[in-house]
């Protein structure tokens, strides 16, 4: 793969839940400019951490992360 | 207090001068911070050449204690704003940190092997060149340049790594200060 794009909807969940990133940052325990990193996606994580992110918000790790771009709310994708 | 909560508390110190100090809150900033920092290193190289020229006189003993005064003053300003810039990657121990955080370090440290074992190899070529232009089986070193080498050699050993992370680390994302802020 050229470009190592990984796209994720971490800050999604997180504000649909209601969790502030030091909290999310705390849960997993990492540093919570990882999570800022992570929902910029200036950093992609190690398959522990996106497992472990995927079990914090408790879906699939493929709702989570994906190669290809996610829809956008409402377009019917 | 056990070890690992003095190192969660000077970890979370770190993260508060990092949150307080503007300078170092963008890239630009901390890109020139880093560049005074060369310019530090480099006044402890230029001070060894100084030695070499001068020494032993009160010429070059004046020189170098003048410039041994600013690389004391500004360089440890600019490491205190470095270390907080990287949030301790380099300074904190590994278990206390995340898997970016190692990562970052790791890639310094690997920089920063490459440069200094480039700048070493240099400084090998230097003495070869500067041996080779003396007459005679005997160098003249002056005493000096075997007190003061050794820290400068060290100083560069030490401050490369941060100088190359905090180079290198992107912006933090812009609503870190708030979160800091709704904390305290």
């Amino acid at each position: 793969m050229s470009s190592e794009i990984v796209h994720n909807r971490i800050s999604m969940l997180r504000a649909e839940r209601g969790i502030s990133r030091k909290e999310l940052a705390a849960a997993l325990e990492v540093h919570y400019q990882t999570v800022g990193y992570l929902e910029r996606g200036e950093y992609h994580p190690s398959l522990f951490l996106a497992l472990r992110i995927a079990a914090f918000f408790e879906v699939p790790v493929e709702v989570v992360f994906s190669l290809a771009p996610f829809p956008r709310l409402g377009s019917g994708g | 207090m056990s070890k690992h909560d003095r190192l969660r508390r000077r970890q979370a110190r770190i993260d508060s001068a990092a949150v307080r100090s503007r300078v170092i809150s963008t890239r630009a900033g901390r890109r020139r911070i880093v560049l005074v920092g060369c310019a530090v290193l480099a006044l402890l190289w230029i001070g060894q050449g100084v030695i070499i020229a001068l020494a032993p006189s009160d010429l070059a003993r004046n020189i170098y204690v003048v410039m041994l005064v600013l690389v004391v003053l500004i360089g440890f300003a600019v490491i205190g704003w470095l270390v907080a810039a990287t949030r301790g990657a380099l300074d904190l121990p590994e278990h206390v940190l995340d898997e970016r955080q190692r990562g970052e370090r790791h890639r310094a440290l690997a920089t920063s092997h490459r440069m200094t074992s480039f700048l070493l190899f240099a400084g090998y070529l230097a003495a070869l060149l500067w041996v080779l232009s003396v007459e005679g089986d005997m160098v003249p070193v002056p005493a000096a340049l075997l007190a003061t080498m050794p820290m400068t050699i060290a100083a560069t050993h030490w401050s490369v790594p941060t100088l190359i992370a905090a180079w290198r680390i992107p912006d933090p994302t812009p609503d870190d200060e708030n979160d800091e802020n709704d904390d305290s």
